[in-house]
C-alpha cells in the first residue's frame, strides 16, 4: 500500500507549494496520474520515490515510512524497491545498453552485480526485443530502443513499485503502443505496482485507476515551467 | 571498487580524445620542470665528476671553456695548439708531472687522441683485448668505437684528413688497431688513442718513404748534397707504418716546436700548483693554466641560470594550463549534471557516485603523473648525454 498523509512540499526559493492531504493506493495495481502541466505531478512522483523530502506529512511505501529515513536509508530503499523511468530516458551516454541496465548495481553497495543479474538482464532484453543491441552504445539506438533499455534498467532490480514519468511522451504512436504493451505485460507478470504520470488520454483505459492530480492535491501557487511540469 | 573502476574505464574509453589531451597536458605540466631539473642535475654531476678528476689543464691562451671541454671530452673543435716545449718545460720541476694531449684529428666520428702511456694509467683504462700501444702507427680504441665500427685487434682504422684541400701534408694514416679498451663509461669509450708521435705523423711532421739511396730511385732524385737528398713527387710516401717500413719514418724540424693541444698537469702539492699558476700569469706567456672544476662550475652556473629562467616560464605556462584543466573538469561536471542527477534519482549511494567522479579525475591525474615519471626517467637516462652533446657541439 502507498499511503500519503498531509504531504506538503515546497522548493526553496520558489513560489510553489504542493499539498496532498491524502492518497492511498494498493500494491500490485496500476495507476495513471494525469493533470495539467506545472501542477506538481513529477514532484509528487519524486516524493513517492523518496528523492524529494516533504516539509510536512508522511509518505509510506508498503509500511516503510520514507519521511522518517535519512538520506542514505532512502537511497538504499529506492534502489532496492523502486524502479524509475523518465520521459527523457536518462541513459548514460558513454555506456552500452547492457551497462545502462546494470547501472543500479554499479552505483550502490546495496546491490551486488552477479552473473545471475547479468543473465536476468539478458532475459529482460529478450522480452523487450533488444537482445542484439546489448553491447551497442545507447547513442546509437532509436528512441523506442532507448526507452526499452530504460524500462529494463528500472525492472532489473525487481522493484515492488515502478514509477514512470511520461514514459511514452517522446515516442511515436507505434512505439508508444508497443512500449505500453510491454510495460503492462511485465508489471502484471511480476505483480509490480505501477504509477505512471501521463498526458496521453488515449491509453488511460489500460490502467486500473486513473488519478486526476488536481483532485488529490491543493497547490497554493502553480509555477509553470517551460517543457515540463516540474516546478 | 571494481564497479567504480569499471565506470571510470568506460567514461575514459568513450571520451578518449579529451582524456588523451588532458593527460598529455598534465604530464607536460609535471614533466617539463622536473625533466629539466633532472637533466641539468645529472649533467652537472657527470660534467663535474670528469672535471674533478683532472687537476689542471695547460693550453694555448684563448677560451678556457673550449680548452677544458676539448681536453676532457675530445669531442669539440680542437683549441689552438701550442709548442711541445711548453710541455717539456713543465717537466723541469720535479714536483710536477704532466700528460700531453693532441686532439686535432678524427677517425670518422671519433676523435683521435695523441698522448702518452701515462694517460691510460691516470684514467685507469685497461686493455680488454689485444695489447696497448707498442709501435708508431698503432692505436687502441674505446669499446664503443670497436662496437660501432666492428673492429678487432689486428684490424686497421684510417684517420680522416683535417681538410680535403690540405695538399701540403696531413695525409690520412692507416692505423693498426692494437687493442680495445675495457668500458669506462667516459668519453674515452668513444675515442681512438695513439702515441703523440703518431699524431705528429698525421700532422705531416714525420713521414716515411722509399729509400732514396736505392739505385732504382735515381730518377726521382733532383739534388744530392752529402746526406741531404732532394727528390721529386714520384717518391712513394707510406700511409701506414709497418714492421718493414718503420725504420724509414723520421721527423723533420725541432720537436720542441711540434704542436700539442693541451697538457693535463698534476702538481705534487698545493705549493707547486700555486707557483705554476703564477708562472703563466705573465703576458708574454703563450699558454695559460686553467682549473677545469672552476671552468665547469662557471658553465653550470650559466646553465642553471638558464634553467631557472626556463622553469619560471614553464611554471607560468603550467599554471595557465592547470587553470584550463580545472576549467575542463568543471565544465565536464556541469555537462554531466543530468547524468549525476539520474544516478541520485535511481538511488545511487552518494559516496559511490562521488567516488566515481573523483576517480575519473584522479585517473587522468595519475596517468599524467605516470607519463611524466616515465619521461623524467628516460630524461635522467638519456638527457645528460643529449645535453653534453649540445654543449660539446656534436654527438655525445
Amino acid at each position: 500500500m502507498i499511503e500519503v498523509r498531509n504531504l506538503q512540499f515546497e522548493y526553496p526559493g520558489r513560489e510553489f507549494t504542493l499539498r496532498v492531504p491524502s492518497f492511498d493506493f494498493p500494491f500490485g495495481s496500476t495507476a495513471a496520474i494525469t493533470g495539467p502541466s506545472g501542477i506538481g505531478k513529477t514532484t509528487f512522483l519524486l516524493l513517492l520515490a523518496g528523492y524529494l523530502v516533504p516539509g510536512e506529512g508522511k509518505v509510506t511505501i508498503n509500511a516503510t515510512q520514507l519521511s522518517e529515513m535519512n538520506d542514505r536509508e532512502r537511497r538504499a530503499f529506492r534502489i532496492r524497491h523502486i524502479g524509475m523511468v523518465f520521459q527523457e530516458f536518462e541513459l548514460i551516454e558513454y555506456l552500452s545498453a547492457l551497462d545502462n541496465m546494470l547501472l543500479p548495481f554499479r552505483i550502490t553497495p546495496e546491490l551486488e552485480l552477479t552473473r545471475e543479474v547479468v543473465e536476468r538482464a539478458r532475459d529482460l532484453s529478450g522480452a523487450f526485443g533488444i537482445t542484439g543491441l546489448m553491447h551497442r552504445n545507447v547513442r546509437r539506438l532509436s528512441q523506442g530502443e532507448r526507452q526499452r533499455v530504460a524500462l529494463c534498467r528500472a525492472l532489473l532490480t525487481k522493484p515492488g513499485l515502478l514509477l514512470c514519468d511520461e514514459p511514452t511522451g517522446n515516442l511515436d504512436p507505434v512505439n508508444k503502443e508497443r512500449t505500453l504493451d510491454l510495460l503492462m505485460e511485465t508489471v502484471q507478470q511480476s505483480k509490480t505496482t505501477l504509477v505512471v504520470v501521463t498526458h496521453d488520454h488515449l491509453h488511460l483505459t489500460r490502467f486500473e485507476r486513473v488519478v486526476d492530480f488536481p483532485e488529490i492535491s491543493q497547490p497554493l501557487t502553480a509555477h509553470k515551467e517551460e517543457g515540463g511540469d516540474r516546478p | 571498487m571494481k564497479d567504480i573502476l569499471y565506470m571510470v574505464g568506460q567514461y575514459i574509453r568513450h571520451h578518449r580524445v579529451k582524456t588523451i589531451i588532458l593527460v598529455l597536458s598534465i604530464s607536460l605540466i609535471i614533466y617539463l620542470p622536473s625533466g629539466l631539473r633532472v637533466v641539468v642535475n645529472e649533467s652537472a654531476e657527470s660534467l663535474i665528476s670528469r672535471a674533478g678528476s683532472t687537476p689542471l689543464i695547460l693550453g694555448a691562451k684563448g677560451s678556457p671553456l673550449e680548452l677544458v671541454l676539448n681536453s676532457l671530452y675530445f669531442d669539440t673543435d680542437a683549441p689552438e695548439s701550442f709548442p711541445y716545449k711548453e710541455y717539456l718545460r713543465l717537466g723541469e720541476s720535479p714536483e710536477i708531472s704532466a700528460i700531453p694531449l693532441h686532439t686535432r684529428f678524427r677517425a670518422g666520428e671519433f676523435p683521435i687522441v695523441g698522448t702518452s702511456m701515462d694517460y691510460f694509467n691516470y684514467r685507469n683504462l685497461t686493455v680488454a683485448s689485444g695489447e696497448n700501444l707498442v709501435f708508431l702507427g698503432d692505436c687502441v680504441i674505446g669499446f664503443r668505437v670497436a662496437e660501432r665500427l666492428g673492429l678487432e685487434p689486428g684490424d686497421s682504422l684510417i684517420s680522416t684528413p683535417s681538410s680535403v684541400f690540405n695538399l701540403a701534408g696531413a695525409y690520412p694514416l692507416m692505423m693498426n688497431v692494437q687493442g680495445i679498451l675495457a668500458p669506462s663509461g667516459t668519453p674515452d669509450d668513444e675515442s681512438v688513442f695513439v702515441d703523440l708521435k703518431t699524431a705528429w705523423i698525421m700532422e705531416g711532421l714525420a713521414h716515411g718513404h722509399e729509400d732514396l739511396q736505392q739505385d732504382g730511385l735515381n730518377g726521382s732524385v733532383l739534388e744530392r748534397e752529402g746526406d741531404n737528398i732532394i727528390a721529386n713527387a714520384s717518391v712513394a710516401e707510406y700511409n701506414r707504418v709497418t714492421e718493414s717500413n718503420m725504420q724509414s719514418f723520421h721527423f723533420h724540424g725541432d720537436p720542441g716546436k711540434f704542436p700539442i693541444t693541451a697538457a693535463l698537469v698534476f702538481p705534487g702539492n698545493q705549493r707547486a700548483a700555486t707557483l705554476l699558476e703564477g708562472r703563466y700569469l705573465g703576458e708574454e706567456e703563450v699558454v695559460h693554466l686553467v682549473d677545469p672544476v672552476e671552468v665547469m662550475e662557471e658553465l653550470l652556473g650559466t646553465i642553471i641560470k638558464i634553467q631557472n629562467y626556463m622553469i619560471t616560464g614553464i611554471v607560468i605556462i603550467g599554471l595557465s594550463t592547470l587553470a584550463t584543466t580545472v576549467l575542463v573538469f568543471m565544465l565536464s561536471l556541469r555537462l554531466r549534471k543530468k547524468e549525476i542527477e539520474t544516478m541520485h534519482k535511481i538511488g545511487g549511494a552518494r559516496r559511490r557516485i562521488r567516488a566515481i567522479l573523483v576517480s575519473e579525475i584522479l585517473s587522468v591525474l595519475l596517468m599524467g603523473a605516470l607519463i611524466s615519471l616515465i619521461l623524467t626517467t628516460l630524461t635522467a637516462h638519456f638527457g645528460p648525454a643529449i645535453l653534453k652533446g649540445i654543449l660539446l657541439g656534436g654527438g655525445a
